[in-house]
């Protein structure tokens, strides 16, 4: 979905639109980091680049880059190869190539995968922070319970509804509606009619 | 300095063989990093192919040389953008086609031989004319200028291409770019090093840097200096021994290779990152 509001796939109907000057993408798969070594300071810095020729900008892009390696207290990994890095570490650099243009539209896949849970409170903090400062956020994920106070307005896709759409409103999901509540929903009837039947 | 270089065929030749030493790593550390290891091969072979025709119209090599190897390169990777595979047998397809036409073409020639391609096969000391090593350094010029001017897209772009193509850089253009790069770096090194093995010196050196460096500047840096070295080394041992320059250069890069990756193995026992189950 979010590869189809970027444009890097068609989209099958209707019109996509963006007011946006500044896009930033974390796509969900971690970059191959076999052959050359890169560093994640390099790797951080090409998130600055907009297809313009490069001269000039190099004391700029050191002082943003260090800054949001901060930002996300990755700072230990500035001159680590991608190659020595763990998937966590990873997914930490590309959330960091990503913010370092300061975008004013920032789509995250899955950004949450393979992030430990200080990683992930720390993760969502700074996502707050982007908020707060009139940064627009479409997410992707599949946990949707860690973002509830970040979320404004969270569209759960089924197959099998109306227009693929199951839900769009505020989180948390109303339970009625929360696939996860179903089953617990399930298991409880399962459980009392067990044991109504051992009462019986 | 050795006496030879009093002559100037040696100081062309010398220059010459430094160019392509500084150039070649360069270009090749970007091939390398999105695996086009073979487009400078590619190249070469069918730059053989403007050699074989300017052999035969008694032209100058250089421009028909640049002229096909561009070409070449710009339509493998056409091809290459909307299949992989089919940008694999289109490599292979330029292999054989740019080989067999320079043969054929240069057979074609009043002479009728191919001999005359001999030298620009394996590299001579003594073909490089004054006005081939102006046009050598403004080629070179060029490749310089470009890595200078448009080499972190190129980079970005071989990174992650959607994430490219999302902050607007022209992922297509870059790679149309690095291939006419890789184009002209193969003619710099067609006088010294020779079609067949100049994009062995595109190549090596970034593997022996890559042993032992971190980063994509550093391997960039140490693998100029590398083919910087294995070129000077080479013309000079093929100034004594009786053996073209391209075989003499491609050998030194190679043990240059051995010798660093022999160096780097205690390093890389030490920096290998533990078992993944720490992911944070």
């Amino acid at each position: 979905m979010l590869r189809a509001l970027l444009g890097l796939i068609p989209s099958v109907h209707g019109n996509i639109s963006l007011n946006a000057t500044k896009i930033a993408y974390v796509p969900q798969r971690l970059p191959a980091v076999s052959g050359i070594p890169i560093s994640v300071s390099e790797s951080v810095a090409t998130g600055l680049l907009d297809g313009s020729l490069n001269l000039f900008r190099k004391n700029r892009s050191k002082q943003r880059v260090s800054q949001v390696l901060s930002t996300l207290e990755i700072s230990s990994l500035t001159k680590k190869s991608l190659s020595q890095l763990s998937g966590g570490q990873l997914r930490k650099v590309m959330i960091a190539k990503a913010l370092v243009s300061n975008p004013d539209l920032l789509l995250l896949d899955e950004p949450t995968s393979g992030l430990d849970q200080a990683s992930q409170s720390q993760l969502i903090k700074t996502l707050k922070e982007l908020k707060n400062n009139k940064v627009t956020i479409v997410l992707v994920t599949h946990e949707l319970g860690i973002f509830t106070d970040l979320v404004d307005k969270a569209i759960v896709l089924d197959r099998n509804a109306k227009n693929n759409v199951s839900y769009m409103g505020k989180l948390p999901i109303p339970i009625s509606l929360d696939p996860e509540s179903h089953h617990s929903e399930e298991l409880k009837s399962k459980v009392d009619e067990s044991v109504l039947g051992l009462n019986s | 300095m050795p006496a030879i270089f009093e002559f100037e065929f040696a100081q062309r030749a010398l220059i010459a063989s430094l160019l392509i030493g500084l150039i070649a790593p360069l270009v090749g550390t970007y091939l390398v990093q999105r695996r086009l290891a073979l487009l400078g091969d590619g190249a070469g072979h069918v730059a053989l192919t403007g050699v074989g025709l300017a052999i035969l119209f008694g032209w100058a090599p250089i421009p028909l040389a640049l002229l096909t190897a561009t070409l070449g390169t710009v339509l493998i990777e056409l091809i290459r953008d909307r299949s992989r595979s089919a940008g694999d047998l289109a490599l292979a397809l330029v292999f054989y086609g740019g080989l067999a036409g320079g043969v054929f073409f240069a057979s074609l020639s009043p002479g009728g031989t191919s001999a005359a391609l001999n030298s620009y096969l394996f590299g001579s000391l003594t073909t490089s004319s004054r006005s081939d090593l102006y046009a050598l350094l403004a080629i070179g010029l060029i490749i310089f200028t470009t890595i200078l001017l448009w080499g972190q897209n190129i980079f970005a772009a071989g990174i992650d291409g959607d994430i490219a193509k999302v902050q607007g850089i022209p992922v297509k253009i870059s790679a149309m770019i690095l291939a006419v790069l890789s184009a002209l770096t193969v003619v710099i090194g067609m006088r010294v090093v020779g079609l067949l093995l100049v994009s062995a010196i595109m190549i090596i050196p970034v593997a022996a840097a890559q042993q032992i460096t971190r980063s994509f500047k550093s391997t960039m840096i140490l693998s100029s200096i590398l083919g910087l070295t294995a070129s000077l080394a080479g013309l000079l041992v093929s100034f004594f021994v009786d053996i073209p320059p391209g075989p003499t250069i491609v050998m030194i890069a190679l043990a240059l290779f051995a010798f660093m990756a022999l160096a780097a193995t205690p390093f890389k026992r030490k920096a290998k990152p533990s078992a993944p189950a720490h992911n944070h």
